[in-house]
């Protein structure tokens, strides 16, 4: 703990707004640029020479890694600039697919360069992989004579890795760091890398000091703290790139697929009785059903003896935000507790608390081409346990056809000491998941009384 | 011999004169042949004289409420006076009579006294009836907020609300005086303020209505259409009176220009806000009121029954097409027709 100046803890705990790996997984991607970066690129500085063995296995790789530089076609204007490596010797190349998701999305107007010491090359997208933030792409032009063997295996925690790329498009750089192991929390594979991974560097590899791929950079929280996407994600996606690129809505209805596959994976086994629960005042609450869901708990206490509304919270999300779009992003699964108490309330002021904690305008991500509005349906629900009042909101990712981001949120009736206010939040998930979720989720809510 | 008599509602005699004795005016002031204190009556309101044929007419002076026969509502600027058709000025009657009994003489024009009791303790009524109304008001405004905001001292939070309520209502009430000052040379600020108060108590009672519908039926078409006629409702009440108040005997007119009003005014805060809410927003809006009101009685049906119900949302949702031409559409026809952006030849560095 930092800090105990404030007697009181907020209401809501801080780190809950966000997982972890969501906080910059968009954040490699630089986006504005100054133009003197710009010349820096062309001509890479030597690296300070570290370690012997860093600045051979730079020597080595340099060749084969690449600045990418998404352009909007019309203005010729960069729209983003992040790293990537050729993996094959006939033009094959793999970086992030944030880094070049306009590609999906406004094929038309966007266009992708890649540069290194040995050439510059024009870059077509051939596959995707929006769960790990995979893409290949082919170069078009003679390839560099060396590629970056993407062959998996395992390491022990600790050994050395060396992470390549354009940090803040400064050129081509190579940090040192340290292989810890893959993230347990999260439903799609990560590598917890503790390196200076910056932003610019997404989609440059990561490799062995025998030059061997561990995985690609892919996101930081800052502090050294970094992740990776492992090295056997782009050798599967490598092993299903098509011949020929798909269209907009080929890429689309692919990326599509892969996620409803997801959210079926991690998701259809929630709150089925019997489920994992905890006691929060006189309610069981459902809590992490598995390892890849993240909890949290606040209460405020009762230290404080003036009358007035308590609220004691308890919630878990999945540890992931996935990359869709550089303005949408889907979360997968989150539910919250909230407890509500009145203390020294009459029932009259503690029913109006409710209402007005339940009633909420509750902000998302999204741009009016990417989603619907919000649709509601309110309804009194009865479960084995209590009455319900809840409101189900959903509306449609009009980019990803069958997949839906909704809340659905329930406050208990009829308990006028404490009541309690449940939502649960579902993102990127086919419609018929939202249903079987929402039919389970008030029923996985108990009593202690 | 025939008369000249003003008669008040309730038909008692104000005043009379010798028919022959024309022009003969009528009004509130002094100094007129016929006098009344008939609030509704103009100061100079009208005169009776003979028309070019030599019938006996009653020409209106540019009064405010104008002339009008008592089974009519229409307002006149010229009535012939004749027995048996009487002329209704304000809410005294003027009549002609042509067989008066000897014993009651003609009485000197004199102002009426109040139908009960002293002035001053009329006056007094008047003053308690309003305050009562706005001490009504205020504890009223004073318990629904201090339901509203638990966690604050309830003292200081009743108070405000009281003093608020009590500013917002003086405030409409001023309104409405000032518009009749300008119609009728009067405020009549007290009588506006009670219909004021009255119409505030009332809307407050009505709107609980539709709230218990979203409460105990939620989404159901019965909210809606308890809301707009919560609202048509309050405002015909406040209207309604408040045209009263300010021309009294208005009549059919003034009922049905406030039964339209309010029918707009409830219209347009009902579905406005519907309306506004169909323009595109990335937020989503829990609503939901609460009552207090046994659980056990509330209908309710299990969440797997509200899942299978919505497939109408689904559906709602795969028609929601993409919102009218903006500027990123011309945008998006392009990307939609374009597949993968067309290699260009290589250019390898110098």
């Amino acid at each position: 703990m930092t800090s105990t100046a404030d007697p009181r803890p907020p209401r809501r705990p801080a780190v809950r707004s966000r997982p972890p790996a969501a906080l910059a997984a968009a954040a490699l991607l630089l986006a504005a640029l100054s133009a003197r970066a710009q010349d820096s690129a062309a001509a890479p500085p030597p690296p300070p020479p570290a370690d012997a063995s860093a600045a051979a296995v730079f020597q080595r790789l340099a060749p084969a890694v690449v600045r990418i530089e998404v352009q909007e076609s019309g203005s010729r204007a960069k729209s983003g600039v992040g790293s990537g490596f050729f993996v094959s010797t006939d033009g094959l190349l793999v970086t992030n697919y944030h880094v070049v998701s306009r590609l999906v999305h406004r094929p038309a107007s966007h266009a992708a360069r890649a540069t290194a010491a040995g050439g510059s090359w024009t870059l077509t997208l051939l596959a995707v992989d929006v769960v790990h933030d995979l893409a290949v792409l082919r170069a078009s032009g003679p390839a560099p004579s060396l590629a970056i063997a993407v062959a998996p295996r395992e390491l022990a925690k600790g050994t050395r890795v060396l992470a390549l790329g354009h940090p803040r498009d400064l050129g081509l750089s190579i940090v040192e760091g340290t292989y810890n192991g893959r993230l347990e929390h999260t439903a799609t594979a990560r590598l917890h890398y503790t390196g200076p991974i910056n932003p610019g560097m997404s989609g440059g590899p990561a490799v062995t000091d025998d030059g061997a791929l561990v995985g690609v950079n892919v996101a930081t929280m800052g502090e050294e703290v970094a992740f990776l996407v492992p090295a056997d994600a782009v050798a599967a996606l490598l092993a299903r790139v098509p011949a020929a690129p798909p269209d907009r809505a080929g890429f689309l209805a692919g990326m599509t697929a892969d996620l409803a596959a997801l959210a079926e994976r991690t998701m259809a086994g929630l709150f089925t009785p019997g489920g994992p629960s905890v006691a929060l005042d006189g309610y069981r609450v459902p809590t992490a059903p598995d390892s890849s869901f993240r909890c949290w708990g606040d209460s405020d206490g009762d230290e404080d003896e003036a009358p007035g509304v308590r609220v004691a919270v308890h919630g878990c999300s999945m540890d992931e935000s996935i990359f869709l779009s550089e303005t949408l992003g889907a979360g997968l699964a989150r539910f919250e507790h909230e407890l509500v108490r009145g203390q020294g309330l009459g029932r009259l002021r503690l029913l109006a608390a409710l209402e007005g904690a339940f009633e909420q305008a509750l902000p998302f991500d999204g741009t009016a081409r990417e989603v619907t509005r919000f649709h509601c349906r309110h309804a009194n629900l009865r479960t084995a346990a209590h009455t319900w009042r809840s409101a189900l909101c959903v509306r449609r990712l009009r980019d990803f056809p069958g997949l839906y981001e909704g809340v659905f949120r329930s406050v208990s009736l009829g308990v006028y000491d404490a009541g309690l206010i449940t939502s649960l939040t579902l993102s990127g998930v086919p419609f018929d998941l939202i249903r079987t979720l929402t039919a389970r989720f008030l029923e996985a809510v108990g009593s202690t009384r | 011999m025939s008369w000249l008599e003003l008669v008040d509602e309730g038909g008692r005699l104000l005043a009379r004169r010798d028919a022959r004795a024309l022009p003969c005016t009528v009004g509130r002031a002094h100094g007129n042949a016929l006098v009344t204190s008939d609030p509704y009556v103009d100061p100079h309101h009208a005169e009776v004289a003979l028309d070019d044929a030599g019938r006996l007419v009653v020409r209106d002076l540019g009064s405010v409420n104008g002339l009008r026969r008592p089974d009519d509502d229409a307002r006149h600027d010229l009535l012939a006076l004749e027995p048996g058709h009487d002329v209704l000025l304000g809410r005294s009657r003027l009549r002609l009579v042509t067989d008066a009994p000897a014993a009651v003489m003609p009485p000197a024009p004199r102002p009426v006294p109040e139908p009960a009791g002293p002035r001053w303790l009329a006056a007094t009524r008047r003053r308690a009836v309003q305050l009562a109304a706005a001490a009504a008001l205020m504890a009223v405004g004073a318990v629904v907020a201090t339901i509203g905001v638990p966690g604050r001292p309830a003292g200081m939070v009743a108070g405000a609300a009281a003093v608020g309520i009590l500013l917002l209502v003086t405030i409409w009430t001023a309104g409405w005086a000032l518009a009749t000052r300008l119609r009728r040379g009067e405020s009549r600020f007290g009588p506006h303020f009670v219909v004021a108060v009255v119409a505030t108590l009332w809307s407050a009672l009505v709107s609980e209505l539709p709230g218990w519908a979203d409460f105990l039926l939620p989404d159901s078409p019965v909210v809606t259409a308890l809301l707009f006629g919560a609202a048509a409702a309050s405002w015909y009440v406040a209207l309604a009176l408040h045209l009263r108040v300010m021309s009294p005997g208005g009549g059919a007119r003034t009922q049905r220009a406030s039964f339209f009003a309010a029918l707009v005014l409830a219209g347009v805060g009902t579905w406005l806000p519907a309306a506004l809410e169909r323009d595109f927003s990335t937020v989503a809006t829990i609503t939901g009121t609460l009552k207090p009101f046994p659980a056990a009685l509330v209908p309710a049906r299990t969440p797997a029954q509200f899942a299978e119900s919505l497939e109408g949302l689904e559906r709602e949702l795969l028609d929601d097409e993409e919102p009218a031409a903006t500027g990123s559409r011309v945008l998006r026809r392009a990307d939609d027709e374009g597949a993968a952006p067309q290699p260009e030849t290589p250019q390898p560095e110098p």
